[in-house]
């Protein structure tokens, strides 16, 4: 049977990369006593996928993940066995069967939510009017309202930074000021076709209205995988 | 932890640091009698593949009234923002400063991590000399095979452990819970077996027998590992299937200091097995010896051990097999799929020189081994020797390249022609002597030995389907002087330390200008130390630990090895050492 099942990611855990994700997950079937199928071949390897990676570090309360067991279960009953084995900061939020012909969450993806949070105590900038320019640019009017927002984009491929437009991946921006921190929610595209990093959007963001603030100080939660 | 977050994001796998691991113990340290925190003085990723500190970790958390937690040395980054900021190194569960621990434990798993020890009692504000640290300070204590030598950092450390830890370390807790102060608590420790502690030691001198468990079967082992969120060196369940070896390598240290031979019951090994992999979901299992086939059932527990493996897509791993013919039909059982490399260790090129060693291993057996592997269809095989072994000529060097050439035709025999995906490695050591082993008394090569040595097989071996590895001479020079050194190293380490020595064992960071200059400021020197040829009469730096193998035996092993006389392996029949 398929499932499809919706998790958090909060607290320490948010520090395990993607990679070490996946064998958390591994080892938590293991002892959960539910059987994955797994792949044939040369090196067998369960039928478990997450929707999309998250940067280490950010942490989240919409993430997905899918998988295939040997034996029919009610998702009930998958969701308590889990449980159990999950590490602290892993909550399961929802899960559902699939069909065995439906198309595979990573490749429904297609954008994700985010929330980024920046304390402004830390900011660094010689603009006097700063608050007052995100408050009046709520929804990012005047940083969106160009043809094109070019940023250097570093790659595996190539030895230097290549420019990329960022504007058409930039689906929606909401600025919020409450006291001294500012949230920004914005909804990115993400998945194989294109995607874009909340790191280059925040680049961009701070380039355009020119101030900066470390980066250790900003705190990324993604909110949900569009599907 | 949040009150780290900000130093976290900034450094290169925070989760070094995070602890909150599946099975790690969380107590209220302020509801405990001892707080401990067992110190390894390396990165993380290698501290949790060490199944010692798992056992330690175990043993001490079952106790209601001690806490372990776990520290690591911080990497370079970490370290550089701790200093920074000026927050003290702290233990990873509960994030508590290592200053405020009762007794912090250091394990002592090789030479090159003593600049790391002194780096991490430094990281915790504490004075790095015992003699500087007050009343309210931890008590700093250390363990593990180099405490077989501790003078070289004994100016370090409060109180050493020698031998088995599972009980000793419970009685050292029970024991500072009841004392009046560290001062007094240190004077009746050093009454325990296996303790020494250098400054009673140093008023009246006395021997210190080796901690020694009997029947290992009856002490606690972890069956709720803690299993790291990081890939650390070993991902693995474990289970130590016995302690201590019979064969007798005049090398060896470890042959020396972990006897006798003790084993766990098949049935216990097995219940170990299911609880670890029950708890960790671990997708393999190893067996940790210090030569797997010998284990007294080991073929009825290998078939047990494979069919609790199997359907759980839980893979087997056995190191160190004796490749015999049982060997070969369990490894084409559990390596089905897939055939990793194969590997040997012969130590020496001659069978003259493997009998100087005493390592039971021929030419024939080598050669009938790979002969059945490259038939069942490995094509990497790798073959460990040590170079500067006493009575070393170039004979012995000539005779690895032989046995590289032999096994190239052995597989073109095999195959009928060559095979380019063939390939044999070559890993050449070093031979550094260690204390506690026939070969405590015998001079080691000098760099300009060892180099010549590596040119010379560089040569004569062929190269293609050869992959040929070498250590670098400077690292055994300093392994050899902390192995056999006194207490005048101390000073040596410490001004290295001073010079930002660090991660010695890592090529990448070790700092050889450094050492030398440190060298040179105190007048240690490589000559003294390693490069002597010491009498059977002078008195070792090592002689107050007494290992439970007599200096006789060691003689009689040392004085057969120059005749080049094998002596037996003691399973059958007493080479009387002294220690049963």
């Amino acid at each position: 049977m398929r499932y499809m099942l919706k998790f958090t990611k909060e607290e320490v855990i948010k520090y395990t990369s993607h990679l070490d994700m996946v064998r958390m997950f591994k080892r938590a079937f293991q002892r959960s006593g539910i059987r994955l199928v797994f792949s044939a071949g040369f090196n067998p390897h369960p039928k478990m996928t997450l929707a999309q990676p998250l940067s280490l570090g950010y942490t989240s309360v919409g993430e997905w993940i899918e998988f295939e067991t040997v034996n029919d279960l009610t998702p009930d009953e998958v969701k308590d066995s889990l449980t159990k084995v999950l590490p602290p900061g892993i909550k399961i939020l929802e899960i559902s069967t699939m069909q065995q012909d439906e198309k595979s969450l990573a490749g429904r993806c297609h954008a994700a939510e985010y929330t980024i949070a920046m304390c402004l105590d830390h900011v660094e900038t010689k603009r006097a009017d700063l608050m007052e320019v995100l408050t009046i640019n709520s929804h990012g009017e005047d940083f969106l309202d160009r043809a094109n927002i070019i940023v250097q984009k570093k790659s595996m491929k190539h030895k230097n930074p290549v420019e990329v437009d960022i504007k058409p991946m930039i689906h929606y921006m909401n600025v919020c000021i409450v006291d001294n921190n500012m949230f920004i929610s914005t909804e990115l595209s993400a998945g194989s076709s294109s995607n874009l990093s909340p790191e280059l959007f925040m680049e961009a963001f701070m380039q355009f209205y020119g101030f900066r603030i470390p980066r250790e100080t900003i705190e990324v939660i993604r909110t949900e995988i569009l599907m | 932890m949040n009150k780290y977050n900000t130093i976290l994001k900034k450094v290169e796998k925070p989760a070094r640091y995070t602890g909150g691991e599946l099975n790690a113990v969380m107590k209220n340290p302020e509801k405990v009698k001892v707080h401990f925190a067992f110190a390894f003085p390396d990165l993380y990723e290698i501290g949790m593949s060490f199944t010692g500190m798992q056992i330690i970790y175990n043993i001490l958390n079952k106790h209601q009234d001690f806490y372990c937690e776990r520290a690591f040395a911080p990497a370079k980054d970490m370290e550089k923002l701790l200093r920074a900021e000026g927050i003290p190194l702290f233990s990873i569960e509960t994030s508590t400063p290592l200053k405020e621990f009762d007794m912090i434990g250091f394990t002592l798993q090789y030479e090159l991590s003593y600049t790391n020890i002194l780096n991490m009692i430094d990281l915790s504000g504490l004075p790095v000399r015992s003699k500087d640290r007050t009343e309210d300070m931890p008590v700093i204590i250390a363990g593990g095979p180099c405490a077989f030598n501790p003078e070289p950092i004994a100016p370090f450390i409060d109180l050493f452990l020698v031998g088995d830890g599972e009980e000793a370390v419970v009685s050292l807790c029970e024991l500072y819970s009841e004392s009046a102060s560290k001062a007094d608590f240190l004077k009746q420790a050093a009454k325990l077996d296996g303790i020494y502690v250098p400054a009673v030691y140093d008023e009246t001198p006395y021997t210190v027998k080796k901690s020694l468990i009997r029947n290992l079967d009856k002490q606690p082992y972890p069956e709720s590992p803690i299993v790291p969120y990081i890939e650390s060196v070993h991902d693995r369940a474990v289970i130590e299937t016995f302690r201590g070896c019979t064969r007798g390598c005049r090398f060896c240290q470890a042959g020396i200091i972990y006897r006798p031979v003790r084993e766990r019951r098949p049935q216990t090994i097995k219940k170990l097995a299911v609880e670890q992999l029950k708890n960790t979901g671990h997708e393999e299992l190893s067996l940790l010896s210090l030569s797997t086939s010998d284990y007294s059932k080991f073929e009825p527990l290998v078939m047990d051990l494979m069919s609790i493996c199997e359907d759980k897509h839980v893979s087997l791993s056995l190191p160190s097999l004796r490749l015999d013919s049982f060997s070969f039909k369990v490894l084409q059982e559990i390596q089905k799929v897939r055939k990793s490399g194969l590997t040997f260790a012969p130590e020496a090129g001659t069978q003259r020189l493997r009998d100087v060693v005493n390592k039971s291993i021929t030419d024939d057996d080598i050669y009938d081994a790979v002969r059945q592997a490259i038939s069942l269809g490995w094509n990497q095989i790798k073959l460990y020797f040590m170079i500067g072994l006493p009575t070393e000529t170039n004979e012995d060097l000539d005779g690895i390249a032989t046995i590289a050439k032999n096994i190239l035709a052995i597989n073109e025999e095999v195959y009928g022609r060559k095979n380019s995906r063939f390939n044999v490695t070559i890993s050449v050591s070093n031979f550094v002597p260690k204390p506690h082993t026939p070969f405590q008394w015998v001079a080691q090569n000098t760099p300009e030995e060892f180099n010549a040595k590596h040119n010379y097989l560089s040569n004569i071996l062929p190269k293609r389907n050869i992959k040929y590895q070498y250590h670098d001479s400077f690292e055994s020079i300093l392994e050899g002087i902390f192995a056999r050194g006194d207490r005048r190293v101390a000073d040596l380490l410490e001004t290295a330390w001073k010079k930002g020595c660090l991660f010695d064992g890592w090529s990448e960071h070790l700092n050889k200008p450094a050492w030398r200059e440190a060298m040179e400021e105190t007048g240690i020197t490589a000559a003294e130390y390693c490069h002597r040829v010491r009498s059977y009469e002078e008195s070792l730096p090592w002689d107050m630990i007494d290992s439970r193998v007599s200096k006789k035996y060691l003689i009689s092993e040392s004085k057969k090895a120059l005749e080049g006389q094998p002596t037996g392996d003691c399973r059958r029949g007493c080479t009387g050492c002294g220690i049963c």
